[in-house]
């Protein structure tokens, strides 16, 4: 490819450097150039060439010392976008930062970032500056943002099929039930067995419709949080007692609250969504043999608030944590705790999205620790409330 | 009650699509105390069809949102635009707990939504409830001659 390049013609243009004087700074200087592996170019109007040094021209596929090419020859290499960048250096005093790919011969096509100045220097007017190839970052860009599509595309579709799900699958189960109460409750059928058929149908329908609803509830929780809400934890833990009040008063629970947490950044739905599953649980999964203890504490742990509730119930051993994580994850059947097994799955996604983390410990006959993280609103500590 | 016999019957429009709805709702339109009178139509265009014809006060509408032709919210959105049926109550009765839909539901001038009920008790509840809520009004509107006459 040696000076094969149409117009180019083997030769240094006089003081082509734009360095400042003095043999010790030019050396500097293009060590400095040499070792950042950019090319150096100058636009030469006059001439009707542009100059570029060996690193330049091999970014065109041209394995040459520094020489000036052609205009014709530089423009038929570069694209129209970047080409229509360059014209800012016809203005004198212009200062150009450009990107867009070039020909760069047998390696393909290359990303490059032209930055220089159209710089007037003892009356002349001197268009340099320097080249440097960002194909590499160019490529992980555009993969970056092919992938960022492709997600949006199945966020898309996500959304689609919960908007569907929200009428079409729950439509014929809400139909399922009605029809057998009425079918059950009309007096027609006093068979005992085709009775307790329809019941046992009826149970299925409805645990069908909690697993649609929550499998919906998830699907619903957006993959990006909204940041700008701040939430009072006190004030979530208050409403999920006051949604649970049944459930703790059958339960003749003892529930302790202890606090001590700033405000923390989540959508508040999503905060007493957490809290309400995971203190229901703590509720459904107590000891048959000792009344239910809960504990709720929150402090702070850095820039993140910790919340854990804390049981004395049935509690799980190490080789069930994977499992209840899971979607439809259940570690009880139905008939003995019900449930859809999509609770705490639907929890460690809310977290999540804030940056936060949901772990669990457990002692299997002892009881069951979970703990979430959210972020904080504030700066940690800044309202007085202390760190433990 | 025994002063149900003597009661006036309240119009209900119903616009639902779905035959099973029709059968639950007639149903559980006999069991309600207060007689009612369920005209049933299949899609919305048929409501504001049946609705130009309806010369004598403000029926109540029952609407689903899902139809063929034309659905609830366009429903609404006609309705609306119409002064004749600004005050006209709706209810909405849908399978769709979508917040979207219940927004733009409220949005577009519905008194009420509600979510289809999967139990049949609550359905004759819920019809209960629109009679005793509703009622007084639009049986009021049917005897008023200057409002029946405005249309």
């Amino acid at each position: 490819m040696v000076g094969r390049a149409g117009g180019m013609r083997l030769q240094r243009p006089s003081g082509a450097c734009a360095c400042p004087a003095g043999s010790e700074d030019r050396s500097r200087c293009r060590l400095a150039v040499e070792a950042s592996n950019d090319g150096v170019w100058e636009l030469m109007l006059e001439t009707g060439e542009v100059w570029l040094s060996s690193a330049a021209l091999a970014l065109f596929g041209v394995a040459a010392e520094g020489a000036p090419v052609g205009l014709p020859w530089f423009q038929a290499r570069c694209s129209e976008g970047l080409w229509t960048q360059l014209q800012a250096l016809l203005t004198p005093g212009a200062e150009l930062d450009a990107e867009g790919w070039v020909d760069g011969g047998v390696q393909g096509p290359r990303w490059l970032r032209f930055r220089g100045a159209a710089r007037v220097v003892d009356g002349v007017c001197r268009r340099v500056g320097t080249v440097r190839d960002l194909s590499a970052h160019r490529h992980t860009l555009e993969r970056m943002e092919q992938a960022t599509r492709e997600l949006e595309a199945k966020n898309e579709a996500l959304d689609a099929f919960a908007t569907a799900a929200s009428h079409d699958l729950r439509e014929p189960l809400r139909k399922i039930s009605a029809f057998i109460g009425r079918a059950a409750r009309q007096g027609a059928i006093t068979e005992p067995r085709t009775l307790d058929y329809l019941q046992r149908a009826d149970r299925s329908a409805r645990r069908l419709s909690t697993m649609v609803e929550d499998l919906l509830a998830l699907t619903r929780v957006p993959a990006q949080a909204d940041l700008r809400g701040m939430v009072d934890v006190h004030e979530s833990v208050d409403l999920a007692l006051e949604a649970l009040a049944p459930v703790v008063a059958s339960a003749e629970a003892r529930v302790e609250v202890d606090l001590r947490l700033p405000p923390v950044v989540a959508n508040p739905v999503h905060v007493r969504q957490v809290i309400v599953n995971l203190l229901d649980n703590a509720l459904k999964y107590r000891h048959p043999e000792r009344p239910a203890e809960v504990c709720i504490r929150g402090r702070c742990e850095g820039r993140l608030a910790r919340v854990e509730v804390l049981d004395n119930g049935i509690g799980f051993s190490d080789a069930d944590l994977g499992r209840m994580f899971r979607l439809f994850g259940r570690l009880h059947g139905p008939s003995d705790y019900p449930g859809t097994g999509l609770g705490l799955a639907l929890c460690s996604k809310v977290v999540a999205q804030y940056g936060g983390e949901l772990e669990a410990e457990g002692r299997p006959g002892e009881g069951a620790l979970f703990r979430f993280t959210l972020p904080l609103a504030g700066e940690p500590g800044s309202d007085g409330v202390g760190y433990s | 009650m025994t002063e149900t016999k003597s009661m006036q019957p309240l119009t209900l429009f119903v616009a639902e699509d779905d035959e099973d709805d029709r059968m639950l709702l007639e149903d559980a339109a006999a069991k309600v105390r207060h007689p009612l009178k369920l005209h049933f139509v299949n899609d919305g265009r048929a409501l504001m069809e049946a609705l130009a014809e309806h010369r004598s006060g403000d029926p109540l509408l029952v609407l689903d949102l899902n139809m063929p032709r034309m659905g609830g919210h366009e429903v609404l959105r006609h309705l609306r635009a119409d002064p004749a049926r600004v005050r006209t109550p709706v209810v909405v009765l849908s399978t769709s707990n979508s917040s979207e839909d219940i927004e733009l539901a409220y949005e577009l001038g519905a008194n009420t939504y509600f979510e289809k009920p999967s139990s049949f008790e609550d359905l004759v509840g819920l019809l209960e409830s629109m009679v005793e809520y509703w009622g007084r009004s639009v049986l009021a509107a049917d005897r008023d001659p200057l409002r029946s006459g405005l249309r």
